[in-house]
C-alpha cells in the first residue's frame, strides 16, 4: 500500500513535470517554427554603390577586394579625402551568371581621361568605361571577339587597356589561343584594337613572333602593361611558359602607332619584363620592372629581377640605365607596384610568395644606384601567395604625396621629399564599411 | 489545467503539420512487408540494429541524434537525384553546379561540403584522400535508405564529422524480384537500368541461425546532353543586352552498379557489398565563360566485407553482445583534360588515382538492459598519386588514420520517463606524408601528424509517450583532406599549410510522434549552435577557381523543423501524406563580421502527396506536388553579392499497372521555370520534364 502510494505519488509529480515539460516543449515548437518567418532576407552591412555625381572631381582610383568574389572602387580628391569608399562595387547590380564587379580588377597604366576605367581579367575579360563626371557607364567591352555561348572558350586574360584615340582602345591579351582553328580575333597573345562605338574588336596584332623557348618548352610573350611615347607604345612583356613556372629572356615590344608593327628590346639577364610605367613628367622616357622567376623564392627571382629605363630620341628606344637586383644584394628584389617619384627616383615592392616573409616596399635612385628599404609587411597567416599584402601605388605630384595599398592596413601615404625615402603621413582607410583590403591605385589624370 | 493547454498546444501545433502533411516513410513504423528482412539480424550493411525504441527519435543507434531516415524502397519518383531527396532533411542544404551530372555537395547545419561525412554503412564513401563528396555520383536508385544525422552522430558508426553524417545504405534482398526501367527527359536525357533481388524463402522463419541469405544487384546508365537554357548578361552594368543561351561541354555518360550479398556464418551473417560508378562527360565552366572541350572521367570502385553477430537479445532493450567486424578496398581514378586551359591557369592532363583500405571492429556490450558500452576503432591508409602529363611529375603522399570511439550508455527510467545518456569520447590519429604539388613548393614534402580527441554528451527524456526531448553537446575535428592541401588543379587550388578545423556545438529540441485513428505525425524541431575554429572555407577566385583557406572563426546558429505525417481517407479514397522541412541559419564569418557565404538564411521544404485508386487500366495514382524555398544568401565573402532566393514548385505522378507489375512516373521540376543558381557562375535548369517507366516481376 505504502509502495502504491508513493508511486502513485510519483506519477503524479512526473504528469506533473511531463505537463509543464509539454507547455515548454510546445512553446518551443512554436517559437522554432516561427524563427524562420523572422528576417529571413539578406541585410547588406553598408549603403549600396550607385555610380553618380560626385561632390568632387576624383584623382585617384582605389581598387578594393578581396582578390577572390567581389570588389569596390573607392574615389579620392586629393590624397587624403575619400569621396567614397564605393563608388561601384560588385553588388552594383543585381547577380546573373556573374556579378557586376569581378574580384580581379586592375586599373589601366595610364588614365583615360575623364574616365574610369576598369579591366577585368581572366574569366571576365571586360574593359569597362565610365564617366567620371555622371556616373554614367559608358560602354562595357569584351576583350574576346567570341562571346560566350558561341562554342569558342578562350580566354583571353585582358592586362590593360590604353587609350589610341577618342574612339579607340588598345587591350593587352596575357593568354595564348591553344584552340586548332580559333577565330582569328581571338589568337591571343596579342594586343587587340576595340572601336569604342561599334564595341567589337576591330584588330589584332599578334605577338607570336616575339615567343622564346627553353628547353623545348614554347615561352609565350604574354603582353601586360602599356604605355606610349609619343608614336611609340612600349609593351610589357612578362615572356612566361603555359603554367608561368617558366620565364624566357627579359624583352619589351615597341609598337608603331602607324604601321602597327611589334619590334623587341632585349633585356639581357632579365626575365618576367611584364611591367611598363610612365615616367614622371618625362614623356621620352619609361621605366620597366622585371620580377625574375615567378615562382621562384626571393632568392631565386633575384637573379633576373631589376630595373630598366628605357628613352626615346624621337625615332627609336633604347636602353639608358639598367639597375640589378643582384647588384643590390642588402634590397629586397623588384616583383611589381613601380611608382616614378621624378627623375630616377622610383618606389617598388617586393612581394614575397613564402609565408613567413614580408613584403617590403622599396626607394631607389636608378641612375646613383642609391636605394633603401623604406618599410616591410609582414603576411598574418593568409595566403600570401593569392593575397599580395602591398599593391600597385600612386604619386601625386601636387600634393608631393605617395599612396600605396596594403591589404593589411589600408592606404599608405608617404611624403616625398629630396632624402630618398619618402617620410610617412597617417594612413587612409579606404573601406571604412566593406572592410576591403586595398589591392591597387592609379590616378585618374592623364 | 496547464497540462491539457499544453496538449491542445502541442495538438493544434501536429494537426496544422499534419494538414500540411510529410511523405516521410516511417520506416520502423511500417510492418514488415513480404520477404523483408528481419531487422535484428542487421549486420554492417542493415539499416538498423535495435529492437527496442523506448524514445521518440530520429535514430534507432542513438535516440539522441537529431536524424532523418528516408527510405527508398517504396519511392517511385521519376530520375531523382540524391540532393533532390536530401532535401526532406532539415538542416540539409544540398548545393548543385548545374544539372544531371554536375558536381554536387551536401552541407548540413551551414557547415561546409567538407563536414559531412558520407558513409556506405559504415565504410567512408568521400573521396580518397578526403573533401566533399559528389552527390551526383551515386544515384539513389542503389539505395535501401539514407540516413541524415545532423551534428552528432551515433557511437557506433565511428564518425566525428563536424557537420554531420550521411549515411547511406545499399540495396539489399527483399524477396525474389526483378524490375526494369527506363528513362527519357529534358535536355536529353536518357536511361536504364534493371535490378533484382533473392532471398531465401521463409526469411524470417530461418533467421534464428544469425542471418538469412540473400543476394541483390543493380545495374545502370545514363546519359544526359545537359545543354540546359539558361540567361547571359556579360555586361551586367548595361542592362538591356541579355541573351538566352545553352550550356555547352555539360554532357555526362555514366554507369553504375552495386551488388549486396548476406550469408548466415558462425552465429552471425557475412555481408558483401560491391559498387562501381564511372563517369566522363565536360566539365561546362561558369557560365560567363564557358568551356569547349575541358573533360573529366572519374571511375570508382569499392568493395566491403562485413561480419556482425548479435547475441543475447532481450525483448525490450539492446542486445546483451553486437560485435562487428568490417573491411573495405576502395580505388579512385580521376582525369582531367584541359588542353586548351579552360579552367585554371596553364592546360592540364591530369590522371590522379587514389586508394583506400579500411578496417573497422566495433562491439556494444549491454551488461544491462539500462546501461552499456559501445566501443568502435577504424584504421584507414589513404593513399593519393597525382599525375600531370603536361607538368612537371611529383610524389605520392598517403596518409594513415586512426580512429577510435568509446561510449557509455545509461538508460533508466525515473518513473513513466525513460531517459537515455550517452558520453563519448574519440580520438582521431592522422598521419601524413605530402608531396608538394604547387610549383613554387615542389620537391618539399611535409609529414603533418595531427592527434585529435573529442568528445559528446547527449541526453534524452522521454517525458511523454508521444514526447522526448533531446539536448547534446560535442566537439569534432577534421584534418584538412588531401585535395584541400593540393588541389585538383582544375577548379580546385590547394594550400599545404592549412591547419585541422575544430568544432564546439550543443543543440537541443524535441521529437514527437504517434498515431490517433487513421492519422499519424512526426514532429521534430530543434535549435543549435556551433562555433568553428579555423574553418577551412572554399573562396571562388577571379580564376573561378576555389581555394580552401582557414577562417579564424565561424559561429552557426540555427533552428531546424521537420513535420510530417499522414491520414487514411475514409472509404477507397486513399491516404493524405505529407511533409514540411524548415531551416532557419545565421552563419557568421566571426572573423570578417560578415554573413559566411552561400548560406540562406531560410529554406522551407514542403510536399504533399496524395495515393489512392485509379480509374480504368490504372491500379493506382500518387500525385505530389513540392515546393522548395531557398532564401537569397550572399555569393561572396564580402556580403557584396546577392544571390537571389528562389522558390522552385514541382509536381509528379505515379501511375500502378498491371497489378503492381508496370509503373509509370512523371515529374516536371521547376514548374515556373525559376531557375536561379546555388553559386554564381554555376546556374542551374529550369523547367525539367521527366517520365519513367518501370516493369517489375515478384
Amino acid at each position: 500500500m505504502t509502495k502504491r502510494s508513493h508511486g502513485d505519488a510519483r506519477a503524479r509529480a512526473m504528469s506533473l513535470l511531463g505537463s509543464r515539460l509539454t507547455s515548454v516543449a510546445a512553446t518551443a515548437a512554436v517559437v522554432l517554427a516561427a524563427a524562420p518567418l523572422v528576417g529571413c532576407e539578406t541585410e547588406a552591412a553598408c549603403a549600396p554603390a550607385e555610380l553618380g555625381a560626385l561632390k568632387r572631381a576624383p584623382d585617384a582610383a582605389v581598387v578594393t577586394s578581396l582578390f577572390r568574389e567581389s570588389s569596390a572602387i573607392a574615389l579620392l580628391a586629393g590624397d587624403h579625402e575619400l569621396l567614397t569608399e564605393a563608388w561601384l562595387d560588385s553588388g552594383s547590380a543585381p547577380a546573373g551568371v556573374t556579378s557586376a564587379l569581378g574580384g580581379d580588377v586592375v586599373l589601366p597604366t595610364v588614365a583615360h581621361p575623364g574616365e574610369l576605367v576598369l579591366v577585368e581579367r581572366r574569366g571576365v575579360d571586360l574593359i569597362t568605361r565610365i564617366d567620371l563626371g555622371t556616373g554614367k557607364v559608358l560602354g562595357q567591352h569584351s576583350a574576346q571577339h567570341a562571346q560566350a555561348g558561341s562554342g569558342a572558350a578562350y580566354r583571353s586574360n585582358a592586362q590593360d587597356a590604353l587609350r589610341l584615340s577618342a574612339t579607340e582602345i588598345l587591350v593587352s591579351r596575357h593568354e595564348p589561343n591553344f584552340d586548332d582553328d580559333p577565330d582569328p580575333l581571338d589568337g591571343g597573345n596579342d594586343l587587340v584594337r576595340i572601336d569604342l562605338g561599334r564595341n567589337e574588336i576591330v584588330e589584332r596584332i599578334a605577338l607570336d613572333h616575339l615567343n622564346d623557348e627553353v628547353d623545348g618548352m614554347t615561352i609565350y610573350a604574354r603582353p601586360s602593361r602599356m604605355v606610349r611615347i609619343g608614336t611609340k607604345i612600349v609593351i610589357g612583356l612578362a615572356r612566361l611558359s603555359e603554367g608561368f613556372d617558366v620565364a624566357g629572356t627579359g624583352m619589351v615590344a615597341v609598337l608603331d602607332v602607324s604601321t602597327r608593327k611589334a619590334t623587341p628590346i632585349a633585356l639581357e639577364g632579365l626575365s618576367n619584363c611584364g611591367e611598363v610605367r610612365p615616367v614622371l613628367g618625362d614623356d621620352t622616357r619609361v621605366l620597366v620592372l622585371c620580377a625574375g622567376e615567378t615562382f621562384s623564392d626571393a632568392d631565386g627571382r633575384r637573379a633576373e629581377a631589376g630595373l630598366v629605363l628605357l628613352e626615346s630620341d624621337g625615332s627609336a628606344l633604347r636602353v639608358a640605365a639598367v639597375w640589378k637586383a643582384t647588384d643590390h644584394p642588402t634590397l629586397p628584389p623588384p616583383q611589381f607596384g613601380a611608382v616614378s617619384l621624378g627623375g630616377a627616383r622610383f618606389v617598388y615592392e617586393s612581394l614575397s610568395i613564402d609565408a613567413d616573409r614580408s613584403d617590403a616596399l622599396v626607394a631607389v635612385d636608378i641612375t646613383s644606384g642609391e636605394g633603401e628599404t623604406i618599410d616591410v609587411y609582414p603576411l598574418d597567416g593568409g595566403d600570401a601567395r593569392l593575397q599580395f599584402n602591398l599593391g600597385p601605388g600612386a604619386f601625386l605630384p601636387d600634393e608631393d604625396v605617395l599612396l600605396v595599398p596594403l591589404a593589411t592596413g589600408g592606404v599608405l601615404r608617404w611624403k616625398v621629399t629630396d632624402a630618398l625615402a619618402p617620410s610617412p603621413l597617417e594612413t587612409l582607410d579606404p573601406s571604412p564599411c566593406r572592410s576591403l583590403p586595398a589591392r591597387e591605385i592609379a590616378l585618374l589624370r592623364p | 489545467m496547464a497540462a491539457v493547454l499544453g496538449v491542445r498546444h502541442v495538438a493544434v501545433f501536429l494537426c496544422v503539420c499534419a494538414a500540411m502533411a510529410p511523405a516521410r516513410a516511417m520506416a520502423d513504423d511500417d510492418p514488415p512487408k513480404g520477404n523483408d528482412p528481419p531487422k535484428r539480424n542487421a549486420a554492417e550493411f542493415s539499416a538498423t540494429g535495435r529492437t527496442e525504441r523506448p524514445l521518440q527519435g530520429g535514430s534507432d543507434l542513438d535516440p539522441s541524434a537529431a536524424a532523418t531516415v528516408i527510405d527508398m524502397r517504396r519511392r517511385v519518383r521519376a530520375e531523382e537525384g540524391l540532393d533532390e531527396v536530401l532535401v526532406e532533411s532539415p538542416g540539409a542544404q544540398a548545393t548543385a553546379l548545374g544539372g544531371v551530372g554536375a558536381y554536387r555537395t551536401l552541407s548540413l547545419r551551414g557547415t561546409d561540403a567538407e563536414h559531412t561525412l558520407v558513409l556506405l554503412g559504415t565504410v567512408p564513401l568521400s573521396p580518397v584522400g578526403g573533401g566533399a563528396f559528389d552527390l551526383s555520383t551515386l544515384p539513389p536508385t542503389l539505395l535501401d535508405r539514407v540516413e541524415v544525422y545532423r551534428g552528432g552522430s551515433p557511437a557506433w558508426l565511428g564518425a566525428g564529422a563536424i557537420g554531420g553524417v550521411l549515411r547511406l545504405m545499399p540495396a539489399e534482398g527483399t524477396g525474389k524480384r526483378a524490375r526494369g526501367v527506363v528513362t527519357y527527359g529534358s535536355f536529353g536525357t536518357y536511361g536504364a537500368r534493371a535490378d533484382a533481388s533473392l532471398t531465401e524463402p521463409n526469411a524470417v522463419e530461418n533467421a534464428t541461425d544469425g542471418g538469412h541469405r540473400s543476394f541483390a544487384v543493380a545495374v545502370g546508365a545514363r546519359h544526359s546532353d545537359g545543354d540546359f537554357p539558361y540567361r547571359l548578361d556579360p555586361t551586367p552594368l548595361l542592362p538591356g543586352d541579355e541573351t538566352n543561351v545553352r550550356r555547352t561541354n555539360a554532357d555526362a555518360d555514366e554507369a553504375q552498379g552495386v551488388a549486396h550479398l548476406r550469408l548466415p556464418v558462425g552465429g552471425g551473417s557475412i555481408t558483401f557489398v560491391g559498387l562501381g560508378y564511372g563517369r566522363m562527360g565536360g566539365v561546362p565552366g561558369p557560365a560567363v565563360r564557358p568551356t569547349a572541350e575541358a573533360h573529366r572521367t572519374l571511375t570508382r570502385g569499392l568493395a566491403a566485407l562485413g561480419w556482425e553477430r548479435v547475441s543475447g537479445e532481450r525483448d525490450a532493450g539492446p542486445p546483451q553482445l553486437r560485435v562487428a567486424f568490417g573491411g573495405s578496398l576502395s580505388v579512385e581514378q580521376n582525369r582531367f583534360t584541359d588542353r586548351l586551359n579552360e579552367v585554371g591557369l596553364g592546360a592540364r592532363a591530369t590522371d590522379d588515382t587514389g586508394s583506400r583500405g579500411f578496417v573497422r571492429a566495433a562491439t556494444e556490450w549491454n551488461p544491462w538492459r539500462a546501461a552499456g558500452v559501445t566501443g568502435v576503432v577504424t584504421f584507414s591508409h589513404d593513399a593519393y598519386a597525382p599525375s600531370d602529363s603536361l607538368a612537371a611529375p611529383v610524389g605520392a603522399s598517403r596518409r594513415e588514420t586512426v580512429a577510435g570511439a568509446l561510449e557509455a550508455r545509461w538508460s533508466p527510467r525515473l518513473g513513466p520517463v525513460p531517459f537515455d545518456v550517452r558520453p563519448s569520447v574519440r580520438f582521431e590519429g592522422a598521419f601524413s606524408r605530402l608531396e608538394e604539388i604547387r610549383a613554387e613548393r615542389q620537391g618539399e614534402d611535409r609529414t603533418p601528424n595531427t592527434f585529435a580527441p573529442t568528445y559528446r554528451l547527449a541526453a534524452s527524456a522521454g517525458v511523454l509517450p508521444w514526447l522526448t526531448l533531446h539536448a547534446s553537446g560535442a566537439s569534432a575535428v577534421r584534418v584538412p583532406s588531401m585535395v584541400e592541401l593540393f588541389g585538383d588543379r582544375g577548379y580546385l587550388v590547394g594550400d599545404s599549410r592549412l591547419r585541422p578545423e575544430t568544432s564546439y556545438t550543443v543543440d537541443g529540441g524535441l521529437t514527437a510522434g504517434g498515431r490517433v485513428g487513421a492519422a499519424d505525425g512526426h514532429l521534430e524541431a530543434r535549435g543549435f549552435a556551433t562555433w568553428t575554429r579555423d574553418l577551412i572555407r572554399y573562396a571562388l577566385t577571379s580564376q573561378f577557381q576555389t581555394v580552401p583557406e582557414n577562417i579564424a572563426r565561424a559561429r552557426l546558429l540555427g533552428a531546424e523543423l521537420e513535420a510530417s505525417g499522414g491520414v487514411r481517407l475514409g472509404g477507397d479514397e486513399g491516404t493524405l501524406r505529407g511533409l514540411v522541412t524548415a531551416t532557419w541559419l545565421r552563419a557568421v564569418d566571426v572573423g570578417l563580421d560578415r554573413t559566411l557565404p552561400l548560406r540562406p538564411k531560410l529554406q522551407l521544404y514542403a510536399r504533399p502527396e496524395w495515393t489512392g485508386p485509379g480509374v480504368a487500366f490504372i491500379d493506382t495514382v500518387t500525385l505530389y506536388a513540392d515546393v522548395t524555398h531557398v532564401g537569397s544568401n550572399f555569393g561572396d565573402a564580402a556580403n557584396l553579392v546577392v544571390l537571389q532566393a528562389r522558390t522552385r514548385v514541382g509536381v509528379g505522378a505515379v501511375f500502378g499497372m498491371a497489378k503492381g507489375r508496370l509503373d509509370a512516373a512523371f515529374s516536371i521540376r521547376d514548374l515556373g521555370d525559376t531557375r536561379g543558381q546555388d553559386v554564381l557562375g554555376f546556374p542551374l535548369p529550369g523547367r525539367t520534364v521527366f517520365l519513367t517507366l518501370t516493369a517489375k516481376t515478384e
